[in-house]
């Protein structure tokens, strides 16, 4: 029983880091990097149909 | 083939629902829509009668036969079947900061680095395109876009021309680029910080909350615990995201206007308050944890609001009007590219043609200007040497000019011109007078029912009428006009953005829904602007290709307009042929020993003669938009008065009037900005929308209840307007308006919706049987039913796409 107080402030550590990090990046601006990162998957599809092209696939 | 047709149907969807809608508020007879509507292939907006191709303008049919041409046809995959509306015949433009930015941004290793802002970002589809049309380029290093700031890093070799080739490539699909100006600061970055903070603290102060909820008991050891940590986070979820309430409250009560922001106030601060003194007195952590979701909706709301809106804004590229226009100088060391900013009386400018006159001036040599943009008169006009051109004029001219500038540009009027309007368009109509009547009976409603159950439980049982009072102002919480409003506003701005509509003020779609004229520019507006050629008598065969390689070298409208007439099949280039082009007189030439000229022959008929004897001839007339006419008829049958304005003279204003089916007493010719201005204002500026895109529309812009335009080019216009939108702008103004009346419609179902919870939950209040475990179920669940039925009433009606 006595490790639940424990486990909740260790919890709120975490939250507060996590906050932390949040205020960072909206201050760098690099929270818009999500947008980003979700258009990767089209950047490796220009790197894989590149890479075929320069050795004679397809 | 099938996203396509998907598409496709859902903006049949939208056409019909518009039609419907815009009908329905004015009580006219419904008519079925057509039954057959062809969508653009590129954009999949309806394509207005008449044209040859499935596009629904000259804009769209460029850019698809382009991505067709340069094997980027997978655009349309990832973009959802359909691109945006386009327009106009996307134009490449002049790139002459590139030598200076290239400078500045040269890196030791000899490549360049260079931030530019992008113009035309949308989506997924886009970012591939730019950086598949970046990859082709030779000397390309690094391309990085950002799409959320519209902001482009590249890093090439600038030996090999790879930034003009990249440029000309995306500016012939609708994109543009220039040197990064936009504002580096986020206007939204204290809300969205506000907004990141009280939904953390909210998640937690719930899982406080929920073990007490699920038999945790009041005396436990960790009853305690969790409670104080329920009242130190909620503290902060108050401390963090009430002030932005507690700002709006205050305003408003200075200015005597009860502000939405009232309540929301009272019901944080009273539940706070009463939830602290509960603690305090040890009666557990009350309220604590519905005020941190309360917060945490509330902040959501007014973050969803302001998102859409600045996502419109940052679309286009920066406004700055003249900061970072250039003219080139011409000055000891030859020609050099300045800011127009710098220009002064007395130094001499090459005008090279399509260029801005920045400064008035004197010209060395006689060349023809455009004035469309200060006056609104479509034709171009003839200047001789030595002839005083005003700022605001376009070069129109074959060749390069001098112009000695006479007054800056300060002088000559066009940075005052180009300058952003000092007033907002929020405020100059703030004709909110439903959201003022709302809240305030919202406002009296709620307090007076607090009061009474306050002295109802005096006179029951004193020692709970406290608790009974707070619980009425927390279960009255304004979820729907804080969280479901703000919602349907982003879902109706979606809608519109679909369709290349950007709206860019909050106030638009409250003040369009009394709009009940429509009053709109010629030139640009109901026009492209351009001019266009009707064969009257067709050239002989032995002449046509003659007469296409003589216009064809010429950048004369009138020359470019016979092109277009012309050129459908192509033709052969005569290359021994030699043109003249003089000012004032046409082109000649000399082919098989006879004298050929094409001039005027008489008002708005262009002749081709040979010898003498006239071989060919064509009416020149201005080229209408395609589908106002459809548009401006079902605004008439709407209700709508119609009206067009011009600064060109009347007969034309009359024929164009006449092609978009306007009454002739309703074509006001000749009018100066200020006449167009008062003419607003004569017939009723509240109830006025004005649609227009030269810059002697300002004037009325500010004098109408709501402003649209087409000019994203000029990017001044669009910092004056309400909206601006892309594509033929054909259907831009009902769905501008039907979208209003939808967005009420769905604002007043949720209002009887939340009146009908607040009558139950109210009920149970003043009982004394609302309890804050009750209160912790349902306030969200009232709020998630109120966004799902405001996500529901906006969808796309799924037996309109069958």
């Amino acid at each position: 029983m006595t490790v639940v107080p424990l486990l909740v402030l260790l919890s709120l550590f975490l939250g507060l880091c996590g906050v932390l990090l949040f205020i960072h990046c909206i201050r760098n601006r690099d929270h818009e990097h999500a947008d980003r990162l979700a258009l990767l998957p089209l950047e490796e599809d220009l790197a894989s149909a590149k890479e075929e092209s320069e050795s004679g696939i397809g | 083939v099938q996203a396509v047709d998907q598409a496709e149907n859902e903006t049949l969807a939208d056409h019909q629902d518009l039609a419907t809608m815009v009908r329905s508020p004015l009580a006219a007879p419904r008519q079925r829509p057509p039954a057959a509507v062809i969508s653009c292939a590129h954009c999949g907006l309806p394509v207005p009668a008449g044209r040859k191709r499935p596009f629904c303008c000259a804009g769209c049919e460029a850019v698809h036969d382009c991505l067709q041409d340069a094997g980027l046809a997978r655009f349309y995959a990832l973009g959802g079947g359909r691109g945006r509306p386009i327009g106009a015949r996307p134009q490449p433009l002049a790139h002459d900061w590139i030598a200076e930015h290239e400078r500045a941004g040269a890196r030791p290793d000899g490549t360049v680095a260079l931030d530019l802002d992008v113009q035309g970002i949308h989506c997924a589809a886009c970012v591939w395109l730019l950086q598949e049309l970046w990859r082709r380029q030779p000397g390309a290093r690094f391309l990085d876009l950002n799409p959320a700031l519209g902001r482009a890093r590249l890093v090439y070799e600038p030996a090999r021309d790879t930034l003009p080739a990249f440029l000309g490539a995306v500016e012939r699909l609708g994109y543009r680029l220039a040197p990064a100006s936009k504002r580096d600061a986020d206007p939204l970055r204290g809300l969205r910080m506000r907004l990141g903070i009280c939904i953390a603290l909210a998640l937690n102060v719930m899982s406080f909350a929920l073990p007490r909820y699920l038999g945790l008991e009041a005396g436990a050891a960790l009853t305690a615990l969790f409670d104080g940590l329920s009242f130190a986070l909620a503290t902060v979820a108050l401390l963090v995201g009430g002030p932005v309430f507690f700002a709006g409250a205050l305003a408003g009560l200075r200015q005597r206007i009860l502000h939405l922001d009232l309540p929301i106030s009272l019901g944080l601060l009273l539940a706070w308050s009463s939830s602290a003194l509960g603690y305090a007195s040890g009666r557990g952590a009350g309220y604590f944890d519905t005020l941190s979701v309360f917060v945490a909706l509330m902040l959501l709301g007014r973050f969803l609001q302001q998102h859409a809106l600045q996502r419109n804004r940052t679309f286009l590229l920066a406004n700055d009007g003249a900061e970072h226009l250039r003219a080139r100088r011409i000055g000891a060391r030859g020609v050099e590219p300045v800011p127009i900013t710098q220009l002064a009386a007395g130094e001499r400018l090459l005008l090279a043609p399509g260029d801005l006159v920045p400064a008035r001036g004197t010209l060395a040599q006689a060349s023809t200007f455009s004035l469309e943009w200060i006056d609104g008169e479509s034709a171009p006009r003839d200047f001789a040497a030595g002839d005083r051109v005003p700022a605001g004029a376009f070069h129109q001219g074959n060749a390069p000019v001098e112009l000695r500038i006479e007054a800056g540009p300060a002088e000559s009027g066009l940075l005052r011109l180009l300058a952003s309007p000092a007033d907002d368009r929020e405020s100059a109509h703030a004709g909110a007078r439903f959201w003022a009547a709302v809240n305030r009976g919202y406002v009296a409603t709620v307090l007076a029912l607090a009061a009474a159950a306050a002295a109802l439980w005096l006179w029951l049982d004193a020692a709970r009428a406290l608790d009974v009072a707070t619980a009425v102002l927390v279960v009255t919480c304004p979820c729907a006009l804080g969280l479901a409003t703000p919602l349907a506003f982003d879902l109706a701005l979606a809608r519109l953005r679909r369709r290349g509509i950007y709206v860019r003020t909050l106030a638009l779609l409250e003040k369009a829904r009394a709009v009940r004229r429509v009053l709109f520019d010629k030139t640009g507006t109901l026009t492209w602007g351009g001019l266009r050629a009707v064969t009257l008598r067709a050239p002989p065969a032995e002449l046509r290709d003659v007469l296409l390689t003589m216009v064809s070298g010429s950048n004369h409208p009138v020359s470019r307009a016979i092109a277009d007439e012309l050129a459908g099949e192509g033709f052969r280039f005569v290359p021994e042929l030699r043109v003249e082009e003089i000012v004032g007189e046409g082109l000649r030439a000399t082919h098989g020993g006879a004298h050929l000229r094409l001039a005027a022959a008489a008002d708005d008929v262009c002749a081709l003669s040979r010898d003498g004897a006239t071989v060919a001839a064509f009416r020149i007339e201005e080229s209408v938009r395609d589908g106002f006419r459809g548009e401006i008829d079902a605004l008439q049958r709407d209700g709508f008065t119609v009206e067009l304005l011009s600064g060109d003279r009347q007969e034309r204003a009359e024929r164009v009037a006449a092609a978009v089916g306007i009454a002739r007493e309703h074509a006001h010719g000749g009018l100066s900005a200020e006449q167009k201005a008062a003419h607003v204002a004569a017939g009723g500026a509240e109830h006025t929308l004005m649609v227009g895109d030269g810059l002697n529309d300002a004037a009325a812009f500010e004098a109408a209840a709501c402003a649209g335009t087409p000019a994203l080019d000029r990017p001044v216009m669009p910092s004056r307007a309400d909206f601006y939108f892309t594509g033929t702008g054909a259907g831009a103004v009902r769905a501008v308006l039907a979208t209003a009346h939808r967005l009420r419609h769905v604002v007043v179902h949720n209002l009887w919706r939340a009146g009908a919870y607040n009558v139950a939950a109210v009920g149970l209040a003043l009982a004394g049987h609302m309890s804050p475990l009750l209160c912790a179920v349902l306030m969200p669940a009232s709020s998630l039913a109120l966004i799902a039925t405001t996500a529901w009433s906006l969808r796309s009606r799924p037996e309109a796409r069958r």
